[in-house]
């Protein structure tokens, strides 16, 4: 769950109409795609194989991926045409109208051939619901025609490989900490020093989220005492950690 | 209406959190306060202030546990691609009024961009409240119809809701959602949106504004008018006072202005006799058999203004089937109206569209719109057939007037 805004420039909604037929949609101040609720993943807006249309768009947000996919060598996002799609008709409960002022605008839509259904109930206007649908299904869709070969697959596998590499990077680099704290036993406020210095340095390059979680993982390995000064021992560096990271 | 099961308190609480037990009594479905929590929440981590996140989302769910409807609690309701500010005293869009005016500007969109787009577009929306029927109309149009002359005038009788209005109209601007009206008489399409505050009973507030708006091309200053009307609508107060205490739900009932949704019955009573003498003086067939009802009263004079000024196309919305068959009648009843949107050509000529029409809308035309039955309406002892356009499953929601020689290119 986002809880806090990003402070980035957002671009124009006129941009984003303007551009690729409305796929980007802009849900708040953040492009967003998700299942019906099921986990909202931010997008990075990659207004897909146009690189044209890349620079007015895309600039806050794009990633530089060096060694994988480059954003307008991904499959195209998906679209389907008018003529397979059914809406399925929602009966509204009560009178409607000035009566009742329902906050809930649900749109279901059926795909004839796969027979794939979604109900889409993602914002409060009904327009959006519908252009959120179509998008939806045609991911769905696309999946299973697709499997392995689908955008959803490969977008999967490219943030997996991402996340694999950096979290690989983060072990790799909390090991040769552990190594140099434990062989400088002796000295250790020349240890604190420098891993204030170190988790400084570290900072600037990682996630808080990922480098914490590394941190956790890195000391339950390495210690081997008693368990009360393990725990002490623990909050010890990750304090310092912490602290050399805010700074 | 049924107690909550306390085992869907447990259960929201669990999945949901605290604020879920609030939510619950109004919602009624976990679904349906997941949905609200969720918009809550995005709408507290959007706009920025120093108090901080949970409290604000507390403060937010008690208002709504209370019964404030969400529009109120956050501010706004989206509508179309607009996001239309709300305030108490206002009545919110809904998302019926969405539908029809969509499909309206889709009719609008295929009709119009064949013909010549010199001659401006005259609107004109009777109680429009937040002015979200105008605005919308005004942003798919100029989108749809970049090279037509756009004039779009809302017409309300509160202050409040005028200022609401404008508001409305510059804070979209400002999110950029739709071009901004040209002041210049140079540049070749003009496009204006203007609302302005009248009492629609009164015609001496009223008539200037119906007379002296629309622009003809012929013109050459922007404010003198000699060209006609070519679409009205209206989102009046429809609900009678016993329908108002009974099937209105609590948080429309204890919330939103009363002014907006029960059309002042009392003038009815005055006229109630001479119904049809007072409005339509000159009605020859003196049809005093029209069934008609006191919460109908707005529609009369709607009528009345369209057979006075003779707007292409007229929608107006109604509460459902059986006021739209009533309405419906109102439009058959009258020996001007029937000549002016009924025609008396042949069948035939009425389904190539070069005839007038006369059709009931449901609700969700949009998606829909291959929906077609007809129905009949029993008016002064014969029976009329209308078309009823929508999902067999939808309730009436609109009806629409189109001119005896406008043309609707199918949709």
């Amino acid at each position: 769950m986002m809880k806090t805004t990003l402070g980035l420039p957002v671009p124009s909604l006129s941009a984003l109409f303007a551009g690729a037929g409305g796929r980007i949609l802009r849900y708040g101040g953040l492009p967003f795609i998700s299942g019906s609720g099921a986990g909202r993943r931010p997008v990075i807006a990659t207004p897909a194989a146009r690189p044209g249309a890349a620079a007015v768009a895309a600039a806050p947000f794009t990633t530089t991926a060096p060694s994988w996919l480059k954003p307008w060598q991904m499959p195209p996002r998906p679209k389907l045409p008018e003529d397979e799609l059914e809406e399925v008709y929602l009966k509204g409960s009560g009178p409607g109208g000035q009566k009742i002022n329902k906050t809930n605008s649900a749109v279901q839509l059926r795909h004839i051939p796969t027979n794939i259904v979604i109900k889409c109930q993602e914002t409060r206007s009904r327009t959006q619901n519908r252009k959120l649908a179509r998008e939806i299904l045609a991911a769905k869709v696309d999946l299973f025609l697709n499997g392995d070969k689908s955008r959803v697959a490969i977008v999967g596998n490219v943030k997996k490989k991402k996340a694999d590499s950096k979290a690989k990077k983060a072990r790799r680099k909390y090991k040769k900490l552990e190594e140099k704290k434990a062989g400088k036993a002796g000295g250790q406020q020349l240890v604190e020093g420098e891993e204030g210095a170190e988790g400084e340095e570290g900072e600037e390059g990682e996630e808080g989220e990922a480098e914490g979680e590394e941190v956790e993982e890195g000391y339950e390995d390495e210690v081997q005492e008693g368990e009360e000064a393990e725990k002490g021992k623990e909050a010890e560096k990750r304090g310092g950690n912490a602290d050399g990271a805010r700074q | 209406m049924p107690r909550i099961k306390p085992q869907l308190f447990w259960q929201g609480r669990k999945k949901l959190g605290l604020n879920a037990a609030k939510l619950l009594p109004v919602c009624r479905t976990l679904e349906s306060t997941a949905n609200e929590l969720r918009w809550i929440k995005q709408h507290v981590a959007e706009t920025p202030s120093i108090i901080p996140f949970g409290a604000r989302v507390w403060k937010l769910c008690d208002k709504r546990g209370n019964g404030l409807p969400l529009a109120y609690v956050l501010g706004n309701q989206p509508f179309g691609d607009l996001e239309i500010k709300c305030r108490p005293g206002v009545l919110i869009p809904r998302t019926e009024t969405e539908s029809y005016t969509i499909h309206l500007s889709n009719i609008l969109r295929r009709s119009l961009s064949k013909s010549d787009p010199g001659q401006p577009l005259n609107i004109i929306d009777l109680c429009t409240g937040t002015g979200c029927i105008p605005l919308l109309l005004y942003s798919q149009l100029s989108r749809s119809l970049p090279s037509q002359s756009l004039n779009v005038v809302g017409v309300d009788i509160s202050q409040k809701t005028i200022n609401l209005s404008r508001r409305n109209l510059h804070h979209n601007l400002r999110a950029d959602r739709f071009p901004p009206p040209s002041t210049s008489d140079s540049s070749h399409t003009q496009r204006s949106i203007h609302f302005l505050k009248a009492d629609i009973f009164s015609p001496s507030s009223l008539d200037p504004i119906l007379s002296t708006t629309p622009l003809s091309s012929s013109s050459t200053s922007s404010t003198a008018g000699t060209g006609e009307w070519d679409l009205l609508t209206s989102n009046p107060p429809y609900i009678s006072p016993s329908g108002f205490a009974l099937s209105t739900s609590r948080s429309v009932r204890n919330w939103e202005p009363k002014l907006a949704l029960v059309p002042p019955v009392e003038r009815v009573d005055l006229h109630q006799k001479h119904f049809y003498d007072h409005y339509y003086p000159d009605n020859e067939n003196l049809l005093r058999k029209v069934d008609y009802q006191p919460e109908d009263v707005f529609y009369a004079r709607l009528l009345e203004i369209a057979r006075t000024y003779g707007p292409k196309r007229v929608l107006m919305e109604v509460g459902d089937m059986e006021q739209a068959k009533r309405v419906a009648g109102m439009v058959l009843g009258d020996g001007k109206l029937r000549r002016l949107y009924w025609g008396e050509g042949t069948d035939e000529e009425k389904e190539k569209g070069a005839g007038g029409a006369v059709q009931i809308w449901r609700d969700d035309l949009v998606g829909f719109e291959g929906y077609e039955e007809v129905l009949e309406v029993g008016v002064g002892g014969r029976n009329e057939k209308i078309v009823v356009k929508g999902h067999p499953e939808g309730h009436g929601r609109s009806v629409y007037l189109r001119r005896v020689g406008v043309v609707d290119h199918d949709v």
